[in-house]
């Protein structure tokens, strides 16, 4: 129950449809203090719905959704002091200059690391007076996240906060932010839909699917033990697998399950079954089909 | 020809996936249904059902060609669109397509104006289709160049210039249809020859104007520095003032939040911009004109009451932008309802209906300060000084519009411009009705009630807006 009431990231039952069509289904989730969770989902899976709804920044349809233990549509200036939120959007205060946009915020917040600051926008090359407007997509994207990171957050939320990078852009961006400017107890929950960041640096992997959180787990465990099994019917009946992923349409004689390393180790030696290790795109693929 | 019809068809794709088609409608209507009503109303006798008739097709010819002019007016920045880095392949491929395009509506348009009105121009055709078919390509040829909004500008100053009558000789050898017909033929070839003569690497360089274009059309906020009249817009030094005097007194953090909806929502930027073009009309009309031939005192006269009407128009203008600009400011207000020093959701709401609130009173005190003091130093009458104070407090009613559940809002198109403009319109017919019914009901009498009719207006809509818990982000409860 403490873990619980602790627990940075909470939501139960929140359901959220737009005009009639259903985004979010009862959908609930949990994410312990410290770790590093990728939210996957396919495009207009309504990633960065859930990530609005819990911020308190979309009205529910129902459920509840708390940070710190305390309803995000009443936050206390504490909470507020632990979160930060990079938006999808890069291109806000467009009409500031980074150094205005900067103090701004410095106002906004009772903690403000301006050395930190001063170090993340030398370190990344940023030009203080130079408008907003007149950055880079990568720029504005990485003034966003020092914007976010100079009140020390506990937990950060970043809603696909590298979607318009390159490749390269990515990588380098997505190492940096992990290795050397998040302190490591800073809870993130980062949305994607590129796999390739996630397996750089999520920890845990939350799969979106049709309005619900249908799987989390940590990654390594997920790579380690998650299997599709073909097989005749009754052979794949009678496997006990510790969790099913997804069980294909009757008659298909596959099985995308996760086994413990005893029961990979059997299964290996069985004429009777054929087992596919996946990728981590492979079982997106798998279980948002 | 199927590629053609795609291109003209890009404007009205465009305008029917935006909000806005019920004003467009309205004022087409309007502008149909006028020369017949007008006709109703003044004539004495019982007007016959031909002459009632010619005058709606009079108005509806009227309303078609206005919805041609916004078709053509839209078509070019349509054409424009295609010139995106990522087209720069494929451009080469329609480029005759969108020249013929451009070339057929910049041809007949004109032609058709000026057959419509052959009664009145006395047998100038052609030297009427010559000065539209060169109007439509100084404005095609904007997409090369902005610079030619210039030669626009100064074009349209020739006439005040210009020392007697413009003869327009028949017999002059200059002035024969063949003549005329191939320089506006040669004119169109080589206007567009040259807007469409951009390659290669041209594309790529234009990037960030069609970028800034595609922002327009998508309905998202634009922050151009090219024409920027940032010398007068105090946005920066207020809130420059606002941070120092939070570094003294952290108390007063709450007064930083209206900037995060920039400067469109103070009422300073939007009176300076109406002071300094007013005060650069009076500049040209006393020391630029005053010396042609075709000036006179009452161009003066018409350009003061211009300036006042465009004071006038600052409430009107400021609520009508206003639901737009708080939806494409969300995303600022989402941080903004996640800071830890300022109050909670229903506090911010309060905080900042009640600065709108603020804004729209100022703009509309400045405004009667404005008519009150030209009414007291012009020569106008007593009934013209009556009329400006009715205009003025017809616009008082307007305030209710800031009050409103900005998060219900769907999108940036939803400004309710029609309400803006129609309902003081109303209102004003409505008072003059009042007052030709009781001419002896005093004009202050009448302002006065329109005070006291908003009032309780505004308390209620006030007290509705903070039941509702948290109003913004705009759009969050949609």
């Amino acid at each position: 129950m403490q873990a619980q009431l602790n627990a940075p990231v909470q939501i139960q039952g929140l359901s959220k449809s737009f005009s009639g069509q259903s985004v979010l289904k009862n959908l609930d989730w949990q994410i312990a203090p410290g770790s590093i969770v990728g939210l996957l989902g396919r495009n207009g899976a309504g990633k960065s719905t859930l990530i609005e709804c819990l911020l308190g920044l979309r009205d529910i349809d129902g459920g509840t959704t708390s940070l710190y233990g305390e309803n995000t549509a009443q936050l206390s200036a504490d909470t507020k002091a632990k979160i930060a939120y990079v938006p999808q959007r890069s291109d806000l205060f467009e009409w500031l200059t980074a150094r205005q946009m900067l103090a701004y915020f410095q106002q906004l917040y009772p903690r403000w690391n301006e050395a930190k600051v001063q170090s993340l926008m030398q370190a990344w090359d940023l030009p203080f007076d130079k408008v907003i407007n007149k950055l880079s997509i990568g720029q504005k994207q990485r003034l966003s996240i020092i914007r976010a990171l100079a009140h020390e957050p506990e937990l950060l939320i970043l809603d696909e906060p590298v979607s318009s990078l390159d490749p390269a852009g990515r990588r380098d961006f997505l190492r940096e932010l992990i290795d050397s400017v998040i302190d490591k107890q800073t809870t993130i929950v980062f949305s994607t839909h590129i796999l390739s960041d996630l397996e750089r640096v999520a920890m845990d992997v939350a799969f979106l699917h049709e309005g619900h959180i249908v799987h989390q787990q940590s990654l390594d465990d997920m790579m380690d033990n998650t299997v599709r099994v073909s097989a005749g019917y009754t052979v794949l009946q009678q496997l006990q697998p510790q969790k099913i992923l997804r069980r294909f349409a009757q008659g298909d004689g596959r099985l995308l399950a996760q086994f413990s390393a005893e029961q990979l180790q059997a299964l290996q030696s069985r004429t009777d079954v054929r087992i596919d290790k996946l990728s981590l795109e492979d079982i997106f693929i798998e279980m948002t089909r | 020809m199927k590629a053609i019809i795609s291109v003209w068809m890009q404007p009205v794709f465009a305008r029917s996936n935006t909000a806005g088609l019920k004003i467009l409608y309205a004022l087409l209507a309007v502008i149909a249904l006028l020369p017949a009503v007008l006709m109703q109303f003044s004539s004495h006798n019982k007007s016959d059902s031909l002459s009632f008739f010619l005058a709606l097709a009079i108005g509806t010819g009227a309303a078609v060609g206005l919805l041609l002019i916004f078709w053509f007016v839209m078509l070019v920045p349509s054409v424009a669109l295609q010139y995106t880095p990522a087209n720069a392949g494929l451009v080469p491929q329609i480029k005759r397509q969108m020249l013929w395009a451009l070339a057929i509506p910049v041809l007949l348009m004109p032609g058709i104006v000026a057959l419509a009105l052959g009664t009145h121009l006395k047998g100038l055709f052609f030297q009427s289709w010559l000065l539209g078919v060169f109007a439509m390509l100084v404005y095609i040829a904007t997409l090369r160049s902005k610079w030619v909004f210039i030669l626009l500008v100064l074009l349209s100053q020739l006439p005040m210039w210009w020392g007697g009558p413009i003869s327009l000789n028949p017999q002059a050898s200059w002035n024969q249809p063949v003549l005329l017909l191939l320089l506006g033929l040669g004119l169109t070839a080589a206007i567009l020859h040259w807007v469409f003569s951009i390659r290669g690497d041209q594309h790529f360089k234009r990037e960030e104007s069609f970028t800034m274009m595609q922002k327009v059309m998508n309905g998202e906020e634009i922050n151009s520095n090219q024409y920027s009249m940032s010398f007068i817009n105090p946005y920066g030094f207020l809130l420059r003032l606002c941070m120092h005097k939070i570094r003294k007194t952290p108390a007063a953090v709450t007064q930083l939040m209206p900037y995060a909806f920039g400067a469109q929502v103070f009422w300073l930027t939007s009176f300076l911009s109406v002071a300094v073009m007013s005060v650069g009309l009076g500049i040209y009309f006393v020391f630029f004109l005053q010396h042609s031939s075709k000036f006179g005192e009452e161009d003066l006269g018409l350009a003061y009451a211009a300036a006042m009407v465009a004071f006038l128009m600052l409430p009107l203008i400021y609520v009508a932008m206003l639901r737009a600009t708080m939806y494409q400011r969300r995303g600022e207000h989402s941080l903004l309802m996640l800071a830890a020093a300022l109050p909670s959701q229903t506090e911010q709401t309060r905080i900042t209906l009640h600065f709108l609130l603020r804004q729209f009173f100022s703009l509309w005190l400045v405004t009667l300060v404005i008519v009150a003091v030209t009414m007291h130093f012009s020569p106008a009458s007593k009934k013209a000084a009556e009329m400006a104070w009715l205009a003025c407090f017809c616009l008082l009613p307007l305030s209710v519009m800031t009050l409103h559940n900005y998060a219900a809002i769907k999108s940036r198109y939803e400004t309710a411009l029609l309400i803006a403009f129609v309902f003081p319109i109303l209102l004003g017919l409505a008072l003059l009705g009042l007052l030709k019914l009781w001419p002896a009901l005093p004009v202050w009498l009448v302002c006065s009630l329109i005070v006291l009719a908003t009032l309780p207006v505004l308390r209620w809509r006030w007290q509705r807006r903070m039941g509702v818990s948290a109003v913004f982000p705009a759009g969050r409860a949609v």
